[in-house]
């Protein structure tokens, strides 16, 4: 068990050093920076889209699932809950009629900080005291209050958590907790508990790109804080469409024929 | 000429998947290894809804009897977007070609990866 001392230093430098523990999660394949227009300072505004390398090979491709390729520094209690999910998404996916993937066939939101790997884009909009994500999946939003209040105790556990945030330079930092215990961090099941904290370094380094460093704290579930690098690039020309899980009999009729043996 | 072009379409496709493609049902009961092409198949529904668009196909196998095939593909909006499809892109009796990858356990359902339409037009699930 870490002292409270050893935590906090832990994730100080997991802060600090972003940049660093950015080198070590990212990808090889690092994205580079598009020449575009000077950016507005402090000014995230825009329809973005996640951004992950290309894998060479077909399957590959599918390791946007998870947060970092890395696996999280787990506890015995983390690693405990991760054995025991059965995600129908990455290396050792299961098949969909074993799958404990909360969002499966009840269409309960994914959480966050999972629902950034979803493949649908998100909207930033920002008036004062306020920076608003809006996600086309299910229609999600997410509020992070930059105007000096304290987080809100009044409320929750909550699926998205509640946020605010802080300006440093052109970074938002963004501190978001009150998550209850119903999603999992990513797509393949790393858990989280009643304990997680989630801290964003979200900047725009030119106009097209937007990059969010994300630091999982949760010791209950993560032997230290780790940092995720997310890329996300502008799509200039789309608009946010409505999208909801809807029509689960079908979807779940179809899936009870690709599980069953074939005719 | 005809033939071989069928026959490098699958491999093609599989060569130039383009971006991470996801799934709110999970890719593990298809065998992503392989592109299957399902050629002539008539259209006998279109549905353009979330979160994955759905198509609903007749195809006449060797013997003469017809299969019925279901298509899986990405939500309307990420169709629209990225593949130049829209909800009249189909309607019940078109023929098409439907390419993608099969149900590991051999039901007749494509997770899509691209159509072509009667005209030789082809509109990729990206």
């Amino acid at each position: 068990m870490m002292r409270k001392y050893e935590r906090f230093v832990a994730l100080a430098m997991a802060l600090g050093i972003s940049s660093a523990a950015t080198a070590q999660t990212k990808p090889a394949a690092k994205v580079a920076p598009k020449v575009s227009a000077p950016v507005q300072v402090r000014d995230l505004s825009g329809v973005w889209m996640l951004d992950r390398p290309r894998p060479n090979t077909v399957v590959e491709r599918f390791w946007v699932y998870q947060l970092t390729e890395e696996e999280p520094p787990m506890t015995a209690w983390g690693r405990a809950q991760f054995d025991a999910t059965k995600s129908s998404f990455g290396k050792r996916s299961y098949p969909l009629a074993e799958t404990n993937d909360p969002i499966f066939h009840t269409c309960t939101p994914p959480g966050f900080p999972r629902i950034f790997l979803h493949p649908y884009p998100m909207q930033i909009m920002q008036s004062r005291g306020e920076v608003l994500m809006l996600f086309e999946w299910d229609s999600m939003r997410h509020p992070i209050f930059t105007d000096g209040r304290a987080h809100d105790t009044t409320l929750g556990p909550l699926w998205m958590g509640d946020s605010i945030g802080h300006w440093e330079g052109d970074t938002l930092v963004a501190d978001t907790l009150n998550f209850n215990t119903k999603t999992w961090l990513d797509r393949i099941g790393h858990p989280h508990s009643e304990q997680l904290h989630v801290i964003e370094r979200l900047r725009r380094i030119n106009h097209d790109h937007l990059i969010d460093d994300i630091t999982i704290d949760d010791p209950k579930a993560y032997t230290k804080p780790w940092t995720a690098h997310l890329d996300f690039l502008l799509r200039p020309t789309w608009t946010l469409a409505e999208q909801f899980c809807e029509d689960q009999e079908t979807f779940d009729e179809i899936e009870n024929n690709e599980t069953k043996p074939a005719k | 000429m005809k033939n071989l072009a069928y026959c490098l379409l699958p491999i093609l496709c599989a060569l130039f998947v383009p971006a991470p493609l996801a799934a709110h049902h999970g890719e593990t009961n298809y065998d992503t290894t392989k592109m299957v092409t399902v050629k002539s198949a008539t259209v006998t529904n279109f549905e353009f809804i979330n979160p994955h668009t759905q198509i609903y196909l007749d195809v006449k196998n060797e013997n003469g009897d017809i299969e019925k095939w279901t298509c899986e593909a990405r939500s309307p909006a990420m169709l629209v977007r990225n593949g130049g499809w829209d909800k009249a892109t189909l309607k019940p009796g078109d023929v098409i070609t439907a390419i993608g990858f099969q149900a590991r356990n051999g039901s007749k359902i494509l997770r899509l990866k691209k159509i072509v339409l009667a005209n030789g037009k082809e509109l990729p699930d990206l």
